[in-house]
């Protein structure tokens, strides 16, 4: 799997050292750095999951951990590793050279607005969240080699945050993500599926509607 | 309940050498404010929540339904009531006059010792004629009956009235009576709203003849004699008066150069009017008259002789009844009741004419009633001369015919004068100042305002004067006579008196520079006027852009004043749920507060700002040095809060006793905040649900409305500079929803951020 490049953790250097010059809020009771460990996920109506076919009671989930750091008064910047897998189990007859599963690990950075509303201080409150990251997949057709390939996805999310015993995160929201188109990899061996000819291929389509929505909760713990 | 009050003369002598004389004569300061000592009370240590559970515990399980929800009501309410006002600031314990009240009762329930280990008495620092019982044995007699009371025994029948409230459950059975009344139980339904009225007045006076007839009884067991019992009345009667009715003398703020007109003062005063036979059909307590009739009726002439009007000590009233009298100088002037500050310190200076106390308090009194007509909010603090009647009448008429300009310099002059005689004070040239400033910015037309010298005739009639009362009238030379009303009729033209107020001020070259200057900077303001309008239009639009810019970076970035200390005053949090018919929750607004506190605590912390909070949840039985603070504190803001309406700069009463405060807790900053959580009534919900059914896919849409709470949390902050009165830092707010505690805490610690932060 191929890691950043460095231009891309440079980028990313850049911006967490920006948010520590120009904190000049107290975050909650002067803790600025939150860790949250969430998960997005959607009942896997459309597509299957990595188990099982599509169904309201089986979800597509996605692992992500985050550390959030308070830039201001209404903002913050964080970092954050997601992690999913999920399959084309649902995929129709003419699917079966499409890839049988698919793995994702993303890189990401996200901005967070909070609402302008009394009460409302990072890292507590409604937020509206853009962000941007890179993501390494893999597609593991059901015959042959796993296909590496990198996608970049921007994302837009609303959440808010609750803090519980003055330590504890607690967020829940939702997010839109969008993928532009892959680089890397030079597509699934053999595919007939019709989106045999499009440089992301199918895993790529598969990866697209498996980020197009999902709904968030997490759990975390402000560190100091 | 442990009563914590000495119960002999020997400890109330020793409660009084601990606490220091209020009259310590030859200090700096011959009056010093009465103040709580010793260890604080139980009733004011112990929560009102708990005060509650344990009343609601008494109430019988036999009881009706009604009459149990009614008391429970009652219990809950009173218990908070009480508390809020033990800490309103105005109530007293372990001090001099709640000593001697106590001594008092002590006499009079001699014979009943477990009675008397149920009574609390406090004294509460009001200047009204009023004494009041609660259901839970706390008596509480205002500073202002007390200074009108004639003897001992008269207080001892207050006392005695009093008790039998509370021995009878009459403020709580008036309470349940009310409900019933309001809610049309039993013999009150269908009763009309005039009809209700007069059923509450009529209750309301039997309990209070009741109390008259039974309070007569416990009095007339102790050895206190009835001779002085009719004087109680009198007392009710002429409450709305001054303690003694003495003709204010025209000579009371005249100097050899600043005579007053004559046509300034009344010939003849509004008499006092005669006490009223009609019967108040709608008043809680009957007619004095009726109370006197049966009262006197059943006092037996033959007394035996061993009984008295003093068992405590005549000396000992006295004190306390002075004492109370020079309280009532300071809370008429705290009241911002200028006029009545100045007539009653007037009468006390009659005894006691070197009094710097009383003086600075006609000082202050002045410079307030001064300031207020400099902003054109005069009638907020001048009396309504009709409604007076007696010899105080003459200082409202005074002071409703002068001038702002004639005011400011006559409050001027006063100030100056007590401050020749009192150099170290640092009070009076501060006032002095600001009246200098304001006179000349505000009412001088040219530098020759005030005259630097005295006329020739004057300098000749001003010895006349100002020896006229030593001068017998009839030994007067013709030419002395011809040269005063020569002097008289000058001082009749209002501009002419004040002209020549500040003759032997101008000789000061302090003065005289001060006014100086003060000249320049009007010469300057009245040059900056003239600007042509482009320059004029330019200046202004920088100061506005610079005002737009600084407010920016406030809302952006929050204030940022570097601030190491505050101490936060009472923070306070109300719990109001609008659904409810009782929507306060008390209870629930009592824990709030307590964790409150703990929550300031933790942020303060967090921001590396030192909070001292002084909070009624925060005392121990040994904090009655910080319970003053507090009570002198709550006070100060309520002066301010008077204040601020006319936007008038602020002198306070007690500016010295608050000075002080600034030294002790080592910073000028005081803090006075808390949060109001409301939990509002939804309207049409029930025509949300219908709609959102018959439109069925809004159902979710229309539970949601229903089910979710609609929450609401206001927030208060004000950051006052003590030393100057002027709020530095004021958060007001509207948290569109619950109060949960990291709302609170990132609210709190927001605040704490500002004030500690530097840009």
């Amino acid at each position: 799997m191929p890691w950043p490049t460095k231009k891309e953790f440079g980028v990313l250097i850049v911006l967490l050292g920006c948010a520590g010059v120009c904190c000049a809020q107290p975050g909650y009771q002067g803790k600025k750095l939150s860790v949250q460990a969430n998960l997005l996920f959607l009942p896997a109506v459309v597509n299957g999951s990595y188990h099982r076919a599509p169904d309201w009671l089986t979800f597509n989930t996605t692992g992500e951990v985050s550390v959030d750091y308070v830039l201001g008064k209404r903002n913050g910047l964080g970092l954050s590793y997601r992690r999913a897998r999920t399959s084309s189990i649902n995929e129709d007859d003419q699917a079966v050279v499409s890839p049988d599963k698919v793995f994702t690990q993303s890189v990401n950075v996200h901005y967070r607005i909070h609402k302008k509303a009394f009460g409302n201080l990072a890292p507590l409150g409604k937020y509206v969240q853009f962000g941007t990251g890179v993501m390494f997949n893999q597609a593991k057709p059901k015959t042959g080699a796993p296909v590496p390939f990198r996608t970049y996805a921007v994302r837009l999310g609303k959440g808010r945050n609750r803090i519980l015993a003055d330590r504890l995160l607690l967020s829940y929201g939702w997010e839109l993500a969008y993928l532009l188109p892959a680089s890397g990899g030079e597509g699934i061996a053999g595919a007939t599926h019709y989106y045999e000819n499009d440089a992301p291929s199918a895993a790529q389509y598969r990866l697209w509607r498996h980020s197009l929505l999902n709904l968030k909760v997490g759990l975390g713990f402000l560190a100091r | 309940m442990k009563h914590s009050y000495p119960r002999s003369r020997f400890s109330f002598l020793l409660l009084v050498a601990l606490s220091g004389s209020a009259f310590a004569q030859g200090t700096p300061e011959d009056y010093r404010l009465l103040q709580s000592s010793g260890p604080i009370p139980a009733d004011f240590l112990q929560l009102s929540s708990q005060k509650y559970e344990q009343e609601k515990a008494a109430i019988s399980r036999q009881e009706k339904s009604f009459e149990k929800k009614a008391k429970q009501a009652f219990f809950l309410k009173s218990s908070f009531l009480l508390h809020d006002l033990l800490y309103s600031g105005q109530v007293l314990f372990n001090d001099p006059v709640g000593g001697y009240v106590n001594q008092v009762a002590d006499q009079l329930l001699a014979g009943n010792p477990s009675l008397r280990k149920q009574i609390r008495i406090y004294v509460v620092k009001s200047p009204s004629v009023n004494a009041f019982a609660t259901n839970s044995g706390v008596i509480l007699i205002n500073l202002g009956l007390i200074a009108q009371l004639e003897t001992e025994s008269q207080l001892a029948f207050v006392l005695s009235h009093e008790l039998t409230h509370y021995l009878k459950k009459h403020v709580m059975n008036q309470y349940v009576e009310e409900q019933k009344i309001e809610q049309g139980k039993r013999t009150y339904r269908s009763l009309s709203a005039e009809e209700k009225l007069l059923s509450r007045s009529n209750y309301s006076q039997e309990l209070e003849t009741e109390a008259d007839l039974e309070g007569l009884a416990t009095f007339l067991k102790s050895n206190y004699s009835t001779r002085q019992l009719n004087g109680v009345f009198d007392v009710l009667q002429y409450s709305y008066l001054p303690f003694d009715d003495v003709p204010f003398e025209k000579s009371f703020f005249e100097t050899p150069h600043l005579q007053l007109p004559a046509a300034y003062f009344l010939g003849k005063v509004k008499a006092i009017a005669l006490p009223s036979e009609v019967e108040e059909t709608k008043s809680s307590h009957p007619s004095i008259n009726k109370r006197r009739a049966s009262v006197l009726g059943r006092i037996n002439r033959d007394e035996a002789s061993t009984k008295g009007d003093y068992l405590v000590s005549k000396a000992a009233f006295a004190e306390a009844r002075q004492t109370a009298r020079y309280e009532l100088s300071y809370l008429y002037l705290s009241g911002l009741q200028y006029e009545k500050a100045i007539y009653h310190s007037y009468l006390l200076l009659k005894e006691d004419s070197t009094s710097r106390y009383l003086r600075k308090n006609v000082a202050k009194a002045l410079y307030g009633l001064s300031q207020y007509a400099n902003q054109g909010a005069y009638a907020q603090v001048h009396d309504a001369e009709a409604d007076t009647e007696g010899c105080s009448q003459q200082v409202v008429h005074l002071f409703g015919k002068l001038t702002p300009k004639e005011l400011n310099a006559l409050a001027l002059k006063y100030v100056r004068d007590l401050g020749k005689e009192f150099p170290e004070d640092t009070e009076l040239p501060a006032l002095g100042n600001a009246l200098l400033k304001s006179l000349v910015l505000r009412h001088c037309e040219s530098d020759a305002d005030f005259a630097t010298r005295p006329r020739a005739v004057e300098r000749e009639a001003a010895d006349l004067v100002a020896n006229a009362d030593t001068v017998d009238p009839e030994k007067r030379s013709k030419y002395q006579k011809i040269a005063i009303t020569h002097l008289k009729k000058k001082n009749a033209d209002s501009e002419q008196f004040i002209r020549y107020a500040f003759v032997d001020d101008f000789r000061d070259p302090a003065f005289s520079r001060a006014f100086g200057q003060h000249w320049k900077e009007k010469q300057a303001s009245n040059q900056q006027r003239e600007e042509t309008t482009k320059q004029q239009r330019l200046r202004e639009r920088g100061e506005s852009q610079q005002k737009v810019r600084a407010a920016k970076l406030i809302r952006q970035k929050g204030a940022a004043l570097g601030i190491d200390k505050i101490v936060m005053i009472s923070p306070s949090y109300a719990k109001i749920d609008e659904r409810k018919k009782k929507p306060i929750r008390y209870v629930a607004s009592e824990r709030a507060e307590v964790k409150l506190v703990e929550q300031i605590q933790c942020n303060a912390r967090a921001a590396n700002l030192v909070v001292d909070v002084l909070s009624d949840n925060t005392f121990t039985s040994a904090d009655a040095g910080k319970f003053n603070d507090y009570a002198r504190l709550r006070n100060w803001i309520r002066e301010r809060v008077k204040h601020l309406d006319a936007a008038v700069p602020m002198h306070n009463s007690d500016a010295a006793g608050v000075g002080a405060l600034v030294e002790k807790y080592g910073t000028k900053y005081y803090c006075w905040t808390g949060f109001v959580s409301v939990r509002e009534k939804k309207p049409g919900k029930a025509l949300a649900l219908f709609t959102s059914m018959v439109v069925y896919p809004l159902l979710p849409f229309g539970i949601y409305y229903v089910v979710a709470p609609d929450y609401n949390t206001y927030y208060y902050s004000l950051v006052f500079d003590l030393t100057t009165g002027e709020p530095v830092f004021t958060d007001l707010q509207l948290i569109d929803r619950k109060n949960t505690r990291d709302v609170l805490n990132s609210t709190v610690h927001n605040t704490f951020y500002q004030l500690k932060n530097k840009r």
